[in-house]
């Protein structure tokens, strides 16, 4: 790897760490003692500034040695995180993410630096001081601290009754363990009796502690010195490597089974049903919300543990650039093709040994292919950690109080896929801030809490990923919406059905915003979110309570490379259908020739029929009496496709349009079939979207 | 006192206002026992006014949820702030009181 190799890599590895550090500031801002936030970020700009310099960024690399010092500093209680650190800290980051990509950016970075001098009380910077070049002061930086390994402990802590007579204070000792290491308390209170049988200064409750912390057993045990004969105290530590010193995450039953929650055989049983683990426990009613939240909480502890002490191994993992992944995938890709074809081959010639190897052939590629695409599966979290900064930034541009929370951010998906999701998730967040989220003032008369919060949530659910983005704001204005969609004529006057009328925020340029603020307006949002989230096959749908909030679910396929297909006949060509979104394959008998059916009822469903050899201006045989239906499900409406044959079932590698075929509607994309034929990948969404546009006019114009 | 309790339309409204510590516990529950004497069904406590708690005022209300519960009658917490003092000390001690107390939206 050549010297330009490494720039890039540095250039990579600095935007990483710019992010983290942005996150741990933000987290300061809250909770400005948590020490390892403080180390953290000191850790990291101490990198960029020796990284930086090694590479001739020497701009960079001078800011990145002034804040280093500044959180020097702080580590050494020399100075406290106050608002102005944070937020001169936060403004240096913005210019060191200029100078990454521009080291010769032409910034004001002499007030920046002259600012950070007199926080740390230094009104000029000293010649001493401004002499110390980056590289010679890297060694200064290295302590005993580095080193220390993070560990998750689990401590047991059971005080006596008598606890409080001696003078003993159960949030003391938790206040001092909070401020050593990231810490989950879980209080057991099945012990506490009723209220006639309480001594009221005595203490029943005992507690589960997860902490996490570069603190040893012996330290831990410190803080407990005083009260140490009047409590059982029992503290474990959580295996978060194997015994090869990989990184291992302990399972939610494991961990509920530990903490004495559940039974082994409670395990058993729950793990026999194909859902989350933590959801059919709750459902069993052997564990509640809280006791699970305990769990996650400990589990997520142990995984960013491992995470860290992983990414101290060395050699472990290596960089690699994303279009050489992205071709290793498209020859994987050609691979599976190719293996179809010859096992399809093979199947025709009918000699043994040559289906044998294909048979084998065809195992090896599917590990090869699963092995391949999950080097491309990345945690969401690298999408959503900007997220709490502008949050941030457009509370204090807005005059709003606003708190961001994210759940699920170690969610994986594909990496192409998560790049695509920031800018839309970019924009409904914005939305929430600007338009959904009331002023203090508005929402003190409203009853509600000052701070408006937004929550961004992910999970898997099968092939897909889940995104919620809830607001607890002033919800849509449905007759405003109306009243807009009928003056710009996208609704005729008598549309009432609130569906349809919340749909409107998704037309091109609609907006109902009196004037366009910095943030949002202009109308340009919604439309671009649903067409980037479409062109991804996935779906967004959204509720809203007027006063109460508003709801966003997006769902989006795990990846868009290789997906399960059903090969379908119509006329004389084959197409594929995404398998995800077939419900079942049903044979329809008329009663006789030249009979058609619009709707078929299944279960006691109605289901509308599309006959795809209409749809595709075939001609249709009105003699035939046995109809194939493949019953198929998008964006929650369910239609039967009335196709020629089903051929079956085969996993296909999608292959990207041309400009002009990405204007067909109804072909979402194309793939090639083990004989070397070509197949069009229907658009199901639009399919459902044509029938649904001939039975629900929406606008006078489609009338 | 830091409690008040008074009778309304079926329901009993518990407010705490102050402090609630070990400090005066003793009086505070003696107080709140009279509340399981009434014939209302739907208790309501409001804790808003409190500007310092600790475990003590969690293993009493606790304690007062379980007595309730028993009678088959309900409680309800009227909703506070997250950066109230009463919600840091419960993240503090990790009582979760709103997952096991329904949150009532309106203040009493």
């Amino acid at each position: 790897m050549n010297f330009e190799d490494n720039k890039e890599l540095f250039v990579e590895e600095a935007r990483e760490l710019l992010d983290s550090i942005e996150t741990n500031l933000l987290a300061l801002e809250k909770e400005p003692s948590r020490i390892e936030l403080i180390n953290d970020v000191f850790r990291s700009l101490h990198t960029i500034k020796g990284s930086g310099a090694m590479f001739g960024y020497t701009i960079l690399a001078d800011l990145a040695h002034d804040l280093e010092s500044l959180f020097d500093d702080i580590r050494q209680s020399k100075l406290t995180i106050t608002k102005a650190i944070t937020s001169l800290a936060l403004h240096s980051l913005d210019s060191l993410s200029i100078l990454v990509n521009d080291d010769g950016a032409e910034l004001p970075l002499q007030d920046l630096r002259d600012q950070i001098a007199v926080l740390r009380g230094k009104n000029t910077i000293s010649i001493k001081e401004q002499d110390k070049s980056p590289i010679s002061s890297m060694e200064e930086a290295t302590d005993g601290e580095e080193n220390k390994t993070t560990n998750v402990y689990r401590i047991y802590f059971t005080p006596n009754r008598d606890f409080f007579h001696r003078g003993a204070r159960v949030e003391n000792l938790l206040q001092e363990l909070s401020e050593k290491g990231e810490i989950y308390v879980s209080a057991n209170c099945d012990g506490v009796p009723c209220l006639e049988e309480l001594e009221p200064t005595e203490l029943y409750l005992s507690w589960i502690i997860v902490f996490s912390s570069t603190l040893t057993q012996l330290e831990i045990r410190s803080i407990f010195i005083f009260v140490e004969d009047y409590i059982n105290l029992r503290i474990e530590i959580l295996p978060i490597t194997d015994q090869e010193g990989r990184p291992t995450v302990p399972r939610i039953g494991e961990l509920l089974l530990h903490r004495g929650y559940l039974a082994p055989e409670d395990i058993d049983a729950i793990r026999n049903e194909q859902k989350p683990f933590g959801e059919l426990a709750i459902k069993s009613g052997k564990i509640d919300q809280e006791e699970l939240d305990a769990a996650l909480a400990e589990q997520k502890m142990a995984r960013v543990a491992s995470m860290e002490r992983e990414s101290r191994r060395e050699s472990t993992s290596i960089r690699v650039r994303k279009d050489k992944l992205d071709y290793l995938i498209d020859t994987v890709g050609e691979l599976v093709i190719l293996q179809a074809r010859l096992y399809q081959e093979a199947k025709k010639e009918q000699l043994a040994a040559f289906e044998s190897i294909a048979e084998n052939l065809a195992r090896l590629t599917a590990n090869l292919r699963d092995s391949t695409m999950n080097i491309r599966m990345v945690p969401l979290e690298e999408s959503f950690s900007g997220f709490h900064r502008l949050v941030h930034d457009l509370g204090s541009q807005l005059g709003k109080e606003l708190t961001l929370t994210i759940r699920g951010a170690n969610t994986e998906m594909d990496k192409n896929i998560i790049e695509s999701l920031k800018d839309p998730l970019m924009h409904i967040i914005r939305n929430s801030a600007d338009h959904g989220i009331e002023k203090p003032e508005q929402r003190d008369k409203a009853g509600k809490p000052r701070t408006g919060t937004i929550l961004v949530e992910a999970r898997q659910q099968g092939s897909k990923v889940e995104i919620e983005i809830t607001d607890d704001g002033a919800g849509l204005d449905l007759e405003k919406i109306r009243a807009i969609g009928i003056e710009r004529e996208l609704i005729d006057p008598s549309v009432h059905d609130p569906q349809l009328i919340k749909n409107l925020i998704f037309e091109p340029g609609f907006s109902t915003a009196h004037k366009t603020t910095g943030v949002s307006g202009r109308g340009v949002g919604m439309d671009v979110v649903r067409s980037n989230i479409e062109k991804l096959r996935g779906d967004i749908s959204l509720e809203s309570e007027r006063g109460q909030g508003t709801r966003i679910l997006l769902s989006i396929p795990l990846t868009l490379v290789i997906i399960d297909g059903l090969l379908i006949r119509v006329g004389e060509v084959i197409y594929v259908l995404a398998l995800n979104q077939v419900e079942e394959c049903v044979n329809l008998t008329l009663a006789g020739e030249g009979e058609r059916r619009s709707v078929i009822s299944l279960r006691g469903r109605t289901i509308p029929i599309i006959e795809l050899r209409r749809s595709f201006k075939l001609s249709v045989d009105d003699r035939a009496t046995q109809r194939h239906l493949v019953i198929v499900d998008a964006e929650g409406t369910t239609v039967a496709l009335d196709v020629d044959a089903v051929v079956g079932k085969q996993q296909v590698v999608v292959k990207p349009f041309t400009m002009n075929l990405r204007r067909v509607p109804m072909v979402a994309g194309a793939t090639i079939l083990g004989d070397g034929s070509i197949a069009f990948i229907l658009n199901i969404r639009e399919l459902v979207k044509s029938k649904r546009g001939e039975e629900q006019p929406l606008t006078k114009e489609r009338v | 006192m830091p409690i008040q309790i008074r009778e309304k339309d079926d329901t009993v409204f518990v407010k705490f206002s102050e402090q609630v510590t070990i400090q005066n516990i003793d009086s505070i529950a003696h107080k709140l026992q009279s509340v399981l004497e009434t014939k209302s069904k739907m208790y309501v406590v409001d804790a808003t006014g409190l500007t310092k708690v600790d475990s003590t005022f969690f293993q009493l209300l606790v304690s007062l949820f379980y007595s309730i519960k028993q009678k088959g009658h309900a409680l309800e917490f009227v909703e506070l702030e997250a950066n109230h003092p009463v919600m840091e000390t419960e993240r503090l001690l990790g009582i979760y009181l709103s997952k096991k107390i329904p949150i009532r939206k309106e203040h009493s």
